[in-house]
Parts: C-alpha cells; sequence; structure tokens
C-alpha cells in the first residue's frame, strides 16, 4: 500500500509511531540520544551512569591536575623541595611543567563540564591550551636547534640551575605539553566515520607518560622500598653501565619526565579521553553492549597483569634467577597463559549471551507465529463473509489468501430481497492484528449505518450507498485519525431489477468492469479519499448500468502488487486482460484461476499482501418455471414424501419433459440428503423441520433442501470404499453423481441449505 | 418389511416384498433377513418388487452377502429394477454381488 503510506506520512506525522522500535528491547536509551555526531560506525547504547562517571572523573582528574602544577609551583615560590620533588630524591618538577598543568587541567575542566558552554569559558579553555601548546613547541624548538627557549629556565633560574644537570623540561615532557595542547584544541573536531583525532593524541601522550612511570615503576630495587635511590642514574646508565642502556632511554639521560610529571599527563590524558566519553572510541569503552563490558573487564586486567609480569621478570633477573633470555621465555609463556585465559572468560560471556539472545529470539517468532494465527482467526471470523449463493440474476464468489502478517482485508455482502445486492470490499492500512481489529469495527459501522437508514427509510425505499458510506465514516472518522490510519472501500450496489451499479468507491482499487457485449473492460474509480482521511469528505457515487454476462472484479491491492522475481507488478492491465480472457467462467473459478495467475506469476503461493478478491457476474433474471414446496419433519419416515414430492414435481414439467432415469436419480439425491440432514445435521433430533423448495428453469432444476442443523463439510468426507469392505460411506457420492452441482452455504435467514441442480436437456 | 422364503432343493430364495429400501425401513429389512440369512447356505435374493434403494440399501446388501461369506454359504441378486441396478452400479458394487436378470439364472447358477 505505496500510496496510502505515502498518504499517511503527509497527513499523520506519529502515524508510524511503533516501528522501528526493535533496540527499544531491552530498554536503555542515552540520556543525550539524537547527537548527529554519534552516528558513527561505533555508535552503540551507551550506559548512562558510566558515561556520567566518566564525566566526573574528567572533571575530577583536571582539577587534581591543577592542583598538582599549582602545588609545585608553590614549592618553588617558597623553596620547598618536598612540594617541587614529591619524593625526596627525585628530581623536581620544573616550574613552567607545573605551570602546563595547570593550564592544562583548567582548559580540560572547561571541556568537561556542561557543554555547550558560554563563549568566554570556550575562549579561555582554548587561550589554556594554547599555553599549554607554546610550551612544549618551545622546548622542543629548543632541541632541535640548540637554543634556549627560556620557558624552563627563567624563573626561579638560581634554584633551578642548582641542580646537577640543571632542571630543564624533559624532551619527552616538551612532546606530551604539545600533544596534549593539540588534543585540547581538537576535542571536538571529528574526521570520517566518527573518529576523534584528539582522543589518539590523548593515548599517545598517556603512552610516553607511561612509558616513564614504568620506568620509575621498575627501577626500584627490592629491599630499598624506593627510598634513597638515585632514579636519575638507575634510568639512565642501568645498574650495569652503559653497554645496557637501551635506545629509548637514551632519551631520559638527558633529563627524565618525572614521577609527578608523568602522573600528572596519565591523569590528563584520561580527563581527556573522558571529557567526550560519548564519542569516538570512548564510545565503545562505555557502551552497554557485550562489547563495552567485553573492553572494560579485559582492558584493566591485560594491563595489570602485563605490568605485574614485567616488574616479575625484572625482579628474576635482578636475583639472578635466571638470565634475559629466559625472563623473556618466562614473560612470553606467562603472559599467554593469562591473557589467554582471559579471552577464554571473555568468549564465555559472549557465548552465553549469544544464547540467550537466540532463546529471546526463538520466543519472539513464536510470539509472531501466534499473532499470525491470532489474526487469522480475526479475519476468518469478523472479516470475511460468505457470499450469498441462491440470488437470481447474480452469482457472487470471494477469495481471500491471508500473507504471513495478516491485512485488514474485508468484504460483506447485504442483501436486500430478491431486488439489489450490496457488495463491500475494503482494506485497512497496516497489517498485523491491529489492522484486523480495525478492519472489523469498520465492517461493524458499515453494517450499523446501512440498518440504521434502512430503518429510517419507508419499507420500498433503500438508503443510497454514498449515504450509507458517509455515515460510516463520520462514525470512523475521529478514532482513524486518531490512531493514523484509514481504510480503502468499495461499496457497490447491484440493483438487478433496473440492471445498475451503483459504486462508491473510497480510495480503493478500480474496480474492473468486463462488459460482455463489447468485451472490453473498464475500470470504475472514484474520486473519494479512503475512510478517515479527514472529516467532512462527501462521498459520491458513480452509476455504471450492466448487462447479463457482465463481470465486476473488486480487489485488494494485494493482487495488483504482487511481484514476479524481476520485481514487476502484476498490475491492474494484468488483471483486466485476464478477467477478458476468461470471462467465460463462474465466478468461483473465476477466483480459483485468478489465485493460480497471481501465485504463477509471483513464483510463489505465499503472498506479501494479503490477496482478497470478490468477482460478481450478472446473469440473466431468468423466470421460474415452476416452484413448490414441501415442509419435513426431521424423521426418516418422512423420506419417501421426500421422493414422492419430487417425482411428482418433476413428472408435472413439461417442454420438454424429464425422462425417468433423471427423475430417478434426482429421487436418491434428495433421498440421501435427507437423510443425511436428519441424521448428521440435527443428530436424530425428531422434532425439527426441513424446508424442501424445487424450482425449475429452462435449463434446470434446483432443490434446496434448508435446514437449521448442524453445517456440514463435504471435504471431510471419505470416498467410498468400492471394494465392498465397508458397508457406509455412499451417500455423499452417490448424491454427488446423481447430479451436476451440489453447493452447500448458508441462506439469508441464516439457514444451512443444500442445492442440488440437475441440469434439464436441451430443446430438441 | 415383507420377505417371502421359497426352497428349491439347496437354494433359498427369499422375494422383498416391499418397493423401496431406504434410511427409513433398512432396519427393519436387516431384522427380517438375518433368519433366512443364518438358516441356509445358498440364498437367492430377489429384488424384483424394489423400485427404489438408497445407501443405506446398498449397505444392508453389502451386510447380507458379508454375513453368508463368512461362514462360506453365497449369495446371488436377482430381478434387479433399472433404476436400483444403476445406483448399484455407480458404486460399482455390480463387481461385488452375482446379479443374474431372472431368478431362474440365479437358481441354475447354483446348481451349476
Amino acid at each position: 500500500m505505496d500510496i496510502a503510506n505515502a498518504l499517511v506520512d503527509a497527513i499523520s506525522p506519529v502515524s508510524k509511531r511503533g516501528e522501528g522500535t526493535g533496540n527499544g528491547l531491552r530498554g536503555v536509551a542515552s540520556p543525550r540520544r539524537a547527537n548527529p555526531s554519534q552516528s558513527g560506525a561505533m555508535t552503540t547504547r551507551q550506559s548512562p551512569g558510566l558515561v556520567r562517571a566518566c564525566r566526573w572523573f574528567a572533571a575530577g582528574a583536571s582539577v587534581a591536575a591543577v592542583l598538582l602544577g599549582g602545588l609545585v609551583l608553590v614549592g618553588w615560590l617558597f623553596d620547598l623541595p618536598a612540594l617541587t620533588k614529591i619524593f625526596p630524591g627525585l628530581v623536581a618538577m620544573n616550574p613552567a611543567t607545573a605551570l602546563g598543568f595547570v593550564f592544562g587541567g583548567a582548559a580540560t575542566w572547561v571541556e568537561a563540564g556542561e557543554q555547550p558552554t558560554s563563549h568566554l569559558r570556550l575562549q579561555i579553555a582554548r587561550a589554556c591550551a594554547g599555553m599549554v601548546v607554546i610550551i612544549g613547541a618551545a622546548r622542543i624548538l629548543g632541541y632541535l636547534f640548540g637554543f634556549d627557549p627560556l620557558v624552563d629556565s627563567l624563573p626561579f633560574q638560581s634554584q633551578l640551575d642548582r641542580e646537577v644537570p640543571p632542571n630543564r623540561i624533559a624532551p619527552n615532557t616538551a612532546l606530551d605539553f604539545l600533544i596534549t595542547g593539540l588534543a585540547l584544541l581538537s576535542i571536538d573536531l571529528e574526521v570520517r566515520r566518527g573518529w576523534r583525532p584528539a582522543q589518539f593524541l590523548a593515548l599517545t601522550a598517556a603512552i610516553i607518560a607511561a612509558l616513564a612511570f614504568m620506568g620509575y615503576a621498575y627501577s626500584i630495587e627490592p629491599g630499598t622500598g624506593g627510598g634513597e635511590v638515585n632514579i636519575v642514574q638507575d634510568i639512565c646508565c642501568g645498574p650495569d653501565g652503559e653497554a645496557y642502556v637501551p635506545l629509548l632511554s637514551r632519551v631520559a639521560s638527558y633529563i627524565p619526565m618525572t614521577l609527578h610529571t608523568a602522573v600528572g599527563f596519565m591523569l590528563l590524558s584520561a580527563a581527556i579521553l573522558c571529557a567526550r566519553p560519548e564519542q569516538g572510541i570512548m564510545a565503545v569503552v562505555v557502551s552497554d553492549a557485550h562489547g563495552g563490558r567485553i573492553f572494560r573487564r579485559l582492558l584493566p586486567a591485560a594491563v595489570s597483569t602485563l605490568f605485574v609480569i614485567g616488574w616479575l621478570q625484572l625482579m628474576g633477573q635482578r636475583a639472578e634467577l635466571y638470565g634475559p633470555q629466559f625472563g623473556v621465555a618466562l614473560t612470553v609463556a606467562a603472559s599467554i597463559s593469562i591473557l589467554g585465559s582471559l579471552i577464554w572468560w571473555n568468549a564465555l560471556t559472549v557465548n552465553r549471551a549469544e544464547a540467550e539472545r537466540e532463546r529471546i529470539e526463538l520466543e519472539l517468532a513464536l510470539a509472531r507465529e501466534n499473532e499470525v494465527e491470532i489474526g487469522f482467526k480475526i479475519q476468518q471470523i469478523l472479516l470475511l463473509e460468505q457470499p450469498p449463493r441462491d440470488l437470481a440474476g447474480i452469482r457472487v464468489a470471494a477469495l481471500t489468501i491471508p500473507s504471513q502478517r495478516i491485512d485488514g482485508d474485508f468484504y460483506d455482502f447485504y442483501r436486500h430481497g430478491n431486488r439489489c445486492l450490496d457488495v463491500v470490499i475494503g482494506d485497512v492500512m497496516g497489517k498485523g492484528i491491529p489492522a484486523a481489529l480495525l478492519g472489523a469495527a469498520t465492517k461493524t459501522h458499515i453494517l450499523q449505518a446501512l440498518s440504521r437508514l434502512v430503518a429510517l427509510a419507508g419499507p420500498e425505499d433503500l438508503p443510497e450507498p454514498r449515504e450509507i458510506v458517509s455515515l460510516a465514516h463520520v462514525g470512523i472518522v475521529k478514532q482513524l485519525i486518531e490512531l493514523g490510519s484509514f481504510v480503502t472501500a468499495s461499496y457497490a450496489r447491484f440493483d438487478l431489477e433496473r440492471h445498475r451499479l451503483d459504486l462508491v468507491d473510497c480510495g480503493h482499487t478500480e474496480a474492473i468492469h468486463f462488459r460482455h457485449a463489447e468485451h472490453i473492460c473498464a475500470m470504475l474509480r472514484g474520486t473519494n479519499l479512503p475512510l478517515g482521511v479527514i472529516e467532512g469528505e462527501i462521498y459520491d457515487q458513480i452509476t455504471v448500468p450492466f448487462e447479463p454476462g457482465d463481470i465486476l472484479l473488486f480487489y485488494s491491492d494485494g493482487v495488483t502488487e504482487a511481484r514476479n522475481r524481476t520485481g514487476e507488478f502484476f498490475g491492474s492491465e494484468r488483471l483486466a486482460e485476464f478477467v477478458r480472457g476468461f470471462s467465460h467462467l463462474d465466478p468461483e473459478q473465476l477466483v480459483e484461476r485468478l489465485r493460480e495467475a497471481v501465485a504463477s506469476f509471483s513464483g510463489s503461493e505465499r503472498f506479501a499482501d494479503d490477496l482478497t478478491c470478490v468477482a460478481v457476474t450478472l446473469g440473466e433474471r431468468e423466470a421460474t418455471r415452476r416452484r413448490a414446496e414441501l415442509e419435513l419433519s426431521s424423521t426418516l419416515s418422512e423420506l419417501a414424501s421426500a421422493r414422492a414430492f419430487v417425482r411428482d414435481f418433476c413428472r408435472a414439467l413439461s417442454d420438454p419433459p424429464l425422462d425417468e432415469e433423471t427423475v430417478a436419480q434426482l429421487e436418491l439425491a434428495v433421498t440421501e440428503a435427507t437423510s443425511n440432514i436428519i441424521r448428521h445435521a440435527y443428530g436424530g433430533r425428531t422434532d425439527q423441520r426441513i424446508q424442501l423448495v424445487a424450482d425449475a428453469f429452462a435449463d434446470r432444476v434446483v432443490l434446496r433442501l434448508h435446514h437449521l442443523g448442524a453445517s456440514f463439510d463435504p471435504e471431510a468426507v471419505s470416498p467410498p470404499a468400492f471394494d465392498g469392505s465397508r458397508e457406509g460411506g455412499f451417500g455423499m457420492y452417490l448424491i454427488a453423481h446423481s447430479v451436476d452441482d451440489v453447493r452447500y452455504y448458508r441462506d439469508e435467514r441464516g439457514r444451512n441449505c443444500i442445492a442440488l441442480v440437475k441440469r434439464r436437456l436441451a430443446y430438441a | 418389511m415383507d420377505i417371502a422364503v421359497e426352497n428349491f432343493g439347496a437354494v433359498t430364495i427369499a422375494t422383498l416384498h416391499g418397493d423401496e429400501l431406504d434410511a427409513s425401513n433398512v432396519q427393519d429389512f436387516k431384522r427380517d433377513v438375518a433368519p433366512v440369512l443364518a438358516e441356509n447356505r445358498n440364498v437367492i435374493l430377489d429384488l424384483s418388487h424394489l423400485r427404489f434403494i438408497d445407501s443405506s440399501g446398498l449397505g444392508a446388501m453389502l451386510s447380507c452377502l458379508r454375513q453368508l461369506n463368512a461362514t462360506g454359504a453365497e449369495l446371488k441378486l436377482c430381478g434387479m429394477a433399472k433404476a436400483v441396478r444403476a445406483v448399484f452400479e455407480l458404486v460399482r458394487m455390480h463387481r461385488i454381488f452375482d446379479i443374474y436378470d431372472t431368478r431362474e439364472q440365479a437358481v441354475s447358477a447354483f446348481q451349476r
């Protein structure tokens, strides 16, 4: 229903509520949704608690960085080594470094706060970040080109130069400032697929700092308790002299990054990462999905494990338990086993989650199946009526094939004596049980409108279809608009006396009118909107004359919108051509052929939409040549009277008379049918009635048996045993082979009816 | 239902005197024919008076046949009207029963 969806989009912005709620299953949504920058590849559901914790951590860590820098500056100001060095025996933090932390911390604090922040605060943060970049860049340029940039030597010069070597910003510290400053300046820069360069800069800064930090950690000899060790010496030269100094430590041999500087950088980098917890790589870290949980579990475990293993290796080597080669081998083996276990543990978690998800999916599939079944039952019970079978001059057949998800297709028939037949066919926008229920409600409203208007009209007057549709529309329009749904429908009245069709088309598919005389198909289309689109719609009806031999086909868009493998629609033109080609068929055969045609076109017996159609063939309102009725009571002793009635009726016919064989066959069929009704439909009750009506037409005799007993399913009868092995089971077979047509239906009074049709020989 | 029984040597002819056999009188027929079937081994059912038979009547005929065959006795039918024969043929029972046009033919079939 493409047009329909477009329409509903246009009229109701909330009409598609409830669609796409798949991720709402576990109901966790980020409190800061709808951030367009979140559309990157790493976007998942995020844990609101973790996001909040990250922001708090970022704010706290930035304050800590400011405090660290501030304390060191105070230390320089009052010449307090306890503040500048923190650990006695370690190198003091350069005042420029301290200043860098104050600026960096301040900038981070602003960024970690509520976003977006005021313009002024943002400018201050930028300026602070700029200062950090300048400190780092100046020092690096100084090292590269051999000049003194003064940033780290001018303030407190005397105190600085007192140390040996003179206290300057270490190259790795300078690099870290440059990186950290750039990260702060570019914190909201996002490149393709949600990646954020600032986060990688912060990570690089953290790794450089971690390198220095681990250098300190690993250089503490057991037994010294981290006391008076010349760390500088230890790192610069190693305990075994020059030969052991690794290339990277050579950088440190100049002036190393101090321990508290390393800690400060790690804090600052972490704060920068945590200041944007929902973006870039951090989205995975704080995500509420399994990936996020695994990351948060695995990373701290892996980091601490590797750190401890490395430290143990060093300890063992220093204690001369093993040489460096064996040490590395031990480290690798330990890492493999511990990381392997961690990975296995996480794989187990993922597998369990997967199993749980599969179980839920299975449950969902079952629930869906159940829904389809309920919808199908609703449709059968509430939406689809049996077409009338015994109206002279008109034959109606209906077909519906439910799709995987029930549409709200419905049809109904209202018979006004022998004069008019109303055919209603409709289709509710949407699918599933809601659509089925709306279909039922609409059908009820139409019937209600009809009965109200009939009650108001005179005994000979019938309300016009447009009046009925308008009244039904008034009854449901508000609710339909509220629900964001609507109903397309056709209300057709066949006036069999005046040979005209009055049609109200409420946005339904074009009805196909096959005109027998010209052998062409005309498409009947009105201009009205579907029911439930706008209030105050005035429904018009179109009037078309019809002739005997004409066919009217009403259908749901499931027919015309069936697609073949190349995506082509079945289409109304193909449908009209089909009707033209099979116009000689009975309506029952026509709808069955149509089902086959659509199935072979789409290459499948299962359709995306419900396939619903109603075929009406119009005939002569032929005169009954002779009619007789007999009222029987439901006892087997009446069988002889039934036969006598049929015999007398048939023998009285002339022009042409019925031959004795035909009469005998009709006697047999009526006996079998009557005894079936007495024994099975009435279950042996002898106080019930059976009305036997005989009609003779020019070309056939029709015997009808009306009764109030249980309906009968001819499909459920097993064929007789022709080998004589069973004594019963011949009745249905005998009926079927004695007459030309047997029909089971409900008559206009709701009684079950068996109609036996026997053709008369053609005129000689 | 009246059933007249005549014996010709070892052959027993039972003649149905009703003209219709349907669900309304099939129980009577079964009851009345039972002693004939129990006492005789070569039975001919003469249906020449019968004008109408329905599926219950067919069932009763089958029941007679099976009762006799169970003890090794035999059943032959004769004298069917056209309409009755048509019902037998419709459900192919003419292939199950031995059917003769006249009682003489049926008797001589037993004596052969």
